[in-house]
């Protein structure tokens, strides 16, 4: 019974001071879901450069500590495989504009540590997980990155039960994964799918198709969100409006429970994603 | 009428919230007390800490406080009760009270899960909002309106037993997935259901007004579904045409929400006079001829 949401503002500023403190309403607001860990990933297209940050947790002793790592372009590979090789050591983002922070345990814990409410830019995706197929750990909370394409990432409620298959496949593909989450298989397919087709509708698409059980999914990109439940329905997704006032733009909010729109007004326009149909909102 | 506004005890708790949380719980549950009436129980402080950190930001404290005013309330033979500013909050309405009790309930906003789970009442309950996953799941007795959508598994388990008939629900704008999902009796009058609505349904009435669905009455074995032509009926599921005691069964259980529905014809109808005016609602007319019915196929069933 995870809890997750999204965020995208309805207007063509790419750097808005709101998106953190909503996405934090809309965590903290579905707490009650979850208590495990917590994590957003918020996009900001004036943070780009022509440096990319791999993000990994590095274990000692039981403890986790986040470390960063700037790249070129140039030396991406190189550094991808170097993390890759170094056991003590797990990728969890590969960063250009988008800025992605996860923690064990609560939504207002990683405020107080992260300054989440500060965080600028133009959407984003949060996620508190509740462990039911891995271990609870930073690295296996969401959101999850790729290092196939900088700039994923995607939250998850539910299971993938054919997780295995679709892992095997992706890695005789040869695509890398770093956990045992089968939330990463999500972030590995979908990634992979937009680098080969170059269309996000149609790597969703073929992700309903390939993907049994039970699940809803907001996946990011610089230019998109979008929510994504199984052909099914058999889980949760609500989307609403916040037609914007003076002190604040207008914005889509999606999320799992319906109090994580309420808490941000976005209870306009409140529709339910039709099951099998990705629902995708595109950056102005 | 009894008019509880949650963001008053949300106030409350946010005042005497404090870095002492153990001193916080008792600070604030003489301050409930003192103020509504209500004793918060210990098990609550352990649970808050455990799960939330502190008490204040618990919103099972919010939960718990107003199902106590509410049962307080009437037990005091108070029958009209609203409730402001429930902000989605999970099981409000989860009273358990073993008879049924006589109240009518307005909610002003979003409820969030389990909203009227187990109820038992006589009355209506009514939300003016949007209603989340399990509206009165495992109800015994109750009228329920929803002026706004539902999502997921509305009167789930709705329960017909020997001293109860189920639960009646209303929902102006629709229903996710599964609703009447294992429903053993009760109604639901609903403008659309997702997929699977009506699964291993045993007994009761469901009538979709929206679209057509899909996947409905899966694995169901008794109760029935009356939708538009065009649903796709689930595995263990057949369709059938609707005969003279369809047209009974359809008027008796739109007669329960005559009143908020604005029927204007309703006592004429019959297999011969299928159509009905909906006055309150944009789905101004509706021919009934255009209906079938889903039942369990009894070709599929041991």
């Amino acid at each position: 019974m995870c809890g997750i949401c999204g965020i995208m503002i309805d207007d063509a500023e790419l750097r808005h001071p709101h998106v953190g403190s909503l996405l934090q309403d809309m965590m903290e607001s579905q707490q009650i879901r979850a208590q495990d860990g917590a994590g957003v990933a918020i996009f900001n297209k004036t943070n780009s450069s022509e440096t990319f940050r791999i993000k990994s947790f590095r274990e000692n002793e039981g403890n986790y500590v986040s470390n960063e790592t700037s790249s070129s372009q140039e030396k991406l590979d190189e550094n991808l495989i170097s993390l890759y090789d170094n056991d003590g050591c797990t990728f969890f983002s590969l960063e250009n504009e988008m800025t992605l922070i996860k923690e064990v345990g609560l939504a207002k814990d990683l405020d107080k540590k992260h300054s989440i409410r500060k965080m600028e830019g133009s959407h984003g995706i949060g996620h508190l997980r509740i462990a039911t197929s891995s271990r609870v750990t930073p690295y296996n909370t969401h959101p999850f990155s790729t290092t196939i394409l900088p700039d994923i990432a995607i939250v998850h409620n539910g299971e993938i039960t054919n997780y295995d298959m679709l892992r095997d496949s992706l890695e005789l593909e040869g695509y890398n994964f770093y956990t045992d989450s089968d939330s990463e298989v999500i972030a590995v397919f979908v990634a992979s799918r937009i680098l080969k087709h170059g269309d996000i509708e149609r790597a969703h698409r073929e992700f309903i198709a390939k993907a049994d059980g039970p699940f809803t999914y907001i996946a990011a990109t610089p230019d998109s969100l979008a929510i994504v439940r199984d052909k099914f329905g058999t889980r949760k997704g609500i989307i609403g409006y916040n037609p914007g006032t003076k002190e604040h733009p207008p914005f889509w909010a999606m999320a799992t429970d319906l109090s994580a729109l309420d808490v941000i007004g976005a209870t306009t326009k409140i529709e339910t994603p039709h099951p099998g149909k990705p629902k995708i909102f595109f950056r102005n | 009428m009894f008019v509880l506004d949650i963001d008053e005890i949300r106030a409350l708790a946010s005042e005497i919230a404090s870095k002492d949380v153990e001193n916080e719980f008792y600070v604030l549950k003489n301050a409930l007390l003192e103020k509504y009436g209500v004793l918060l129980p210990e098990g609550l402080k352990i649970a808050a800490l455990e799960k939330f950190g502190d008490i204040a930001s618990a919103p099972i404290l919010y939960e718990n406080v107003t199902n106590s005013i509410i049962r307080k309330k009437m037990q005091e033979g108070e029958n009209n009760i609203t409730i402001k500013n429930p902000r989605a909050l999970y099981r409000i309405g989860v009273l358990g009270f073993l008879e049924p009790v006589n109240f009518n309930l307005t909610i002003e906003g979003n409820v969030g899960n389990f909203f009227g789970a187990f109820c038992n009442f006589y009355g209506t309950w009514t939300i003016k909002g949007h209603a989340e996953n399990g509206l009165a799941d495992k109800g015994y007795c109750g009228k329920f309106v929803v002026d706004g959508l539902a999502t997921e598994l509305v009167g789930q388990n709705n329960q017909s037993t020997s001293y109860s008939h189920g639960v009646d629900i209303l929902v102006r704008k629709g229903c996710m997935e599964r609703a009447m999902a294992q429903a053993r009796g009760g109604n639901l009058v609903t403008f659309g259901a997702g997929f699977n609505s009506g699964i291993y349904m045993s007994d009761g009435i469901l009538i979709n007004l929206g679209n057509p669905g899909e996947q409905f009455g899966s694995g169901m074995v008794g109760g029935v579904i009356y939708t538009r032509q065009g649903t796709t009926p689930g595995k263990g599921a057949m369709i059938k045409k609707l005969d003279e005691n369809d047209y009974v069964k359809i008027k008796n259980t739109l007669k329960i929400f005559e009143q908020e529905l604005l029927i204007e014809n309703l006592n004429d109808f019959s297999h011969t006079n299928t159509k009905l005016v909906f006055t309150n609602i944009k789905h101004d007319e509706i021919d009934f001829k255009e209906f079938e019915k889903i039942v369990a196929d009894e070709n599929t069933m041991h």
